[in-house]
């Protein structure tokens, strides 16, 4: 048989899918606690024997795996305007799969070094200014992160008339520098993927091994890539396709788990009308967002105070339009206490609802957030829109991945929160897409074998990612 | 290196066509022009100017309501390292017949360098950016307004 073990060595999880690629099939998937502190091996073995119990494969002719494991990739970003070269610094780290730990703009001050030097991160981007822009600030930031300590690899990806004394400053002090074209080379255009493919390569060739992911080594052909980015690539190759088969078109994965939710995009959302006028920077087709507040274990309570706020309903949320709606406040802190002492609890079936109205509230948010918003202004020529980001309302697919939607009795009706609501209409959330779902946890594992054969990768997506939804009526999706 | 201009048409203006002319005969010059478009907040011709290190801000402005709209973008331009940016307004500025002397009056009491009523040809302000930015020397001394 020829079959390939795809690996992910999550933050709680390593998690193993056994693909037989003649048949295009899932053969089994497994898991064991990741076992990154005394050595990555061990929990992958076991992960490997419970595996093997079912499909009884012993031999695979391509082991690959991803990685989030040890904090996963952690990346720094500075720029000079917060809505601009941050933004597209912030944008470009995602889109590597890396999570940006922290995000400065304008002239970084000595109490910033601290921050940086308190948590350094695996890579710190140092963009700013369009070219022939401003140059004073990423070099007096260069200047700063120059007498730092601790010492970290520096993509620099800023005005171009600078990025020469930025490199000599910075390598002059002894530090590892990676130049890039400008990240925002004009004030209307992005330049994201050089920045993006510098990461990655970055993370394989010395991340992997300072976190000692690398000890994996003997028993898997290698770690290619963070897991978001896994899952990201996934996403693009389901949305369009190889050049012999099409894809499903324009899609977003919304990716649910305890420590975060994820929202990753393939869809361009910028074809206006006459009345609509685009402002802020163009976001990029294939967009990732992660909301570190959202995720339903880690920040149950942040969860509730977000929405709760939103829907009027105090802080329990359990106003008349709050996901919390019925749910006795008392009966809430209790739960949230539960929670809070023990994150890796699952609730049985008298707290489901609980739990489904954590995972709507952080879905709900964290699409809100990943998408675009109108302004309406009444100008003496008529009304007007102002979009801000990316308009999903035509979007055609949504699917749900991570535990808390692929273990929810109904994911359909928990997703449908994430809708276009019209009580919201500024937010450009999806109106009407199918809704599907990651059944068999599978995209990262797919991501994983698009690298060797993506025809494969994308028959089985086809196959296993399976359409739940009903037609959802308008503006009743709470 | 070629002198950078942030232009824009500011408020909930959405006339475009002086904008796009203005835009061309500036490229024509030779002028490194940031067109930020129709319905341009402050905060986008000063995060703009802030990122490019833009020589001048062009404020636009035809629907009669400019006064409103510009007021205060100075003393934000202070706040935000910029302060002493040129900025220049044109178009239709205020609501009225309000004549021009006392329209040109209250923009540069708040903080623009130059005014420029309706109908002023493109040529005439790049007269004035080039005098203002010493890019060259103009032989008719400035003119009037």
């Amino acid at each position: 048989m020829n079959a390939a073990l795809l690996i992910d060595f999550g933050s709680t999880f390593t998690k193993v899918c056994s693909v037989d690629l003649d048949s295009e099939m899932i053969l089994g998937t497994a898991q064991a606690p990741t076992t990154v502190r005394t050595d990555i091996s061990i929990g992958l073995k076991e992960a490997f024997s419970i595996l093997k119990e079912t499909t009884g494969i012993e031999t695979y002719t391509a082991r690959l795996a991803c990685s989030s494991a040890a904090g996963g990739l952690s990346v720094m970003a500075s720029g000079v305007v917060e809505s601009l070269t941050l933004k597209a610094a912030r944008m470009a780290a995602l889109g590597a799969g890396a999570k940006v730990t922290r995000g400065f703009h304008h002239y970084l001050t000595n109490s910033d070094l601290k921050i940086i030097e308190a948590e350094p991160p695996d890579i710190f981007l140092l963009a700013g200014g369009t070219d022939g822009g401003n140059s004073e600030i990423i070099i007096h930031n260069a200047g700063k992160l120059a007498g730092l300590k601790r010492a970290f690899p520096i993509v620099v990806a800023g005005n171009r008339a600078a990025a020469d004394e930025v490199q000599t400053l910075l390598e002059s002090a002894g530090w590892e520098v990676h130049v890039c074209p400008n990240i925002m080379p004009e004030l209307d255009r992005l330049d994201i993927d050089p920045v993006n493919e510098i990461i990655r390569s970055i993370f394989l060739s010395r991340i992997t091994h300072a976190k000692g992911i690398d000890k994996a080594g003997e028993f898997i052909d290698g770690v290619l890539m963070p897991t978001p980015y896994a899952v990201l690539s996934a996403a693009v190759l389901l949305a369009d396709g190889t050049e012999e088969e099409s894809g499903a078109g324009g899609l977003m994965v919304i990716d649910a788990g305890g420590a975060t939710t994820d929202v990753h995009s393939v869809y361009d959302g910028y074809e206006v009308s006459d009345d609509v006028i685009l402002h802020g920077i163009r976001e990029p087709r294939i967009k990732r967002t992660v909301e570190g507040d959202m995720g339903v274990r880690y920040n149950a309570s942040t969860i509730v105070e977000t929405t709760g706020k939103e829907s009027g309903g105090g802080l329990s949320g359990s106003g008349k339009n709050g996901f919390f709606q019925g749910m006795d406040a008392r009966e809430i802190g209790e739960l949230l206490l539960e929670i809070g002492g023990h994150p890796e609890i699952l609730f049985g079936d008298s707290k489901k609802e609980f739990d489904r109205a954590l995972c709507k509230a952080a879905v709900h948010t964290a699409v809100k957030r990943h998408c675009g918003t109108y302004e309406k202004h009444y100008t003496p020529h008529g009304a007007r829109y102002l979009q801000q980001g990316k308009d999903f309302t035509g979007l055609g697919t949504i699917i749900g991945t991570g535990g808390p939607l692929v273990n929810d009795s109904n994911p359909a009706e928990t997703l449908s929160a994430c809708l276009f609501d019209g009580r919201e209409p500024d937010s450009l959330r999806p109106r009407k897409p199918e809704i599907m779902i990651d059944k068999k946890y599978i995209l990262y594992a797919m991501g994983l074998l698009a690298s060797i054969d993506a025809g494969k990768a994308l028959r089985i997506m086809k196959k296993e990612i399976i359409k739940i939804s009903q037609e959802q009526p308008d503006g009743n999706n709470r | 290196m070629n002198k950078t201009l942030v232009l824009g048409v500011i408020g909930a203006d959405v006339h475009s066509v002086g904008n796009k002319i203005l835009e061309y005969a500036l490229n024509l010059e030779g002028f490194n022009v940031v067109n930020l478009g129709v319905m341009v907040s402050q905060q986008e011709f000063i995060d703009a100017a802030v990122e490019t290190a833009a020589d001048a801000i062009l404020v636009s402005s035809l629907y009669g309501h400019g006064e409103l709209d510009c007021k205060g973008l100075r003393e934000k331009c202070e706040e935000a390292g910029i302060g002493n940016i040129l900025m220049y307004a044109g178009g239709n500025l205020v609501v009225g017949k309000t004549p021009f002397e006392e329209v040109e009056k209250r923009f540069l009491d708040m903080g623009f360098d130059r005014v420029f009523p309706p109908g002023t040809l493109p040529q005439t302000g790049i007269d004035f950016l080039r005098k203002d930015l010493g890019l060259a020397n103009i032989s008719d001394g400035g003119g009037s307004l």
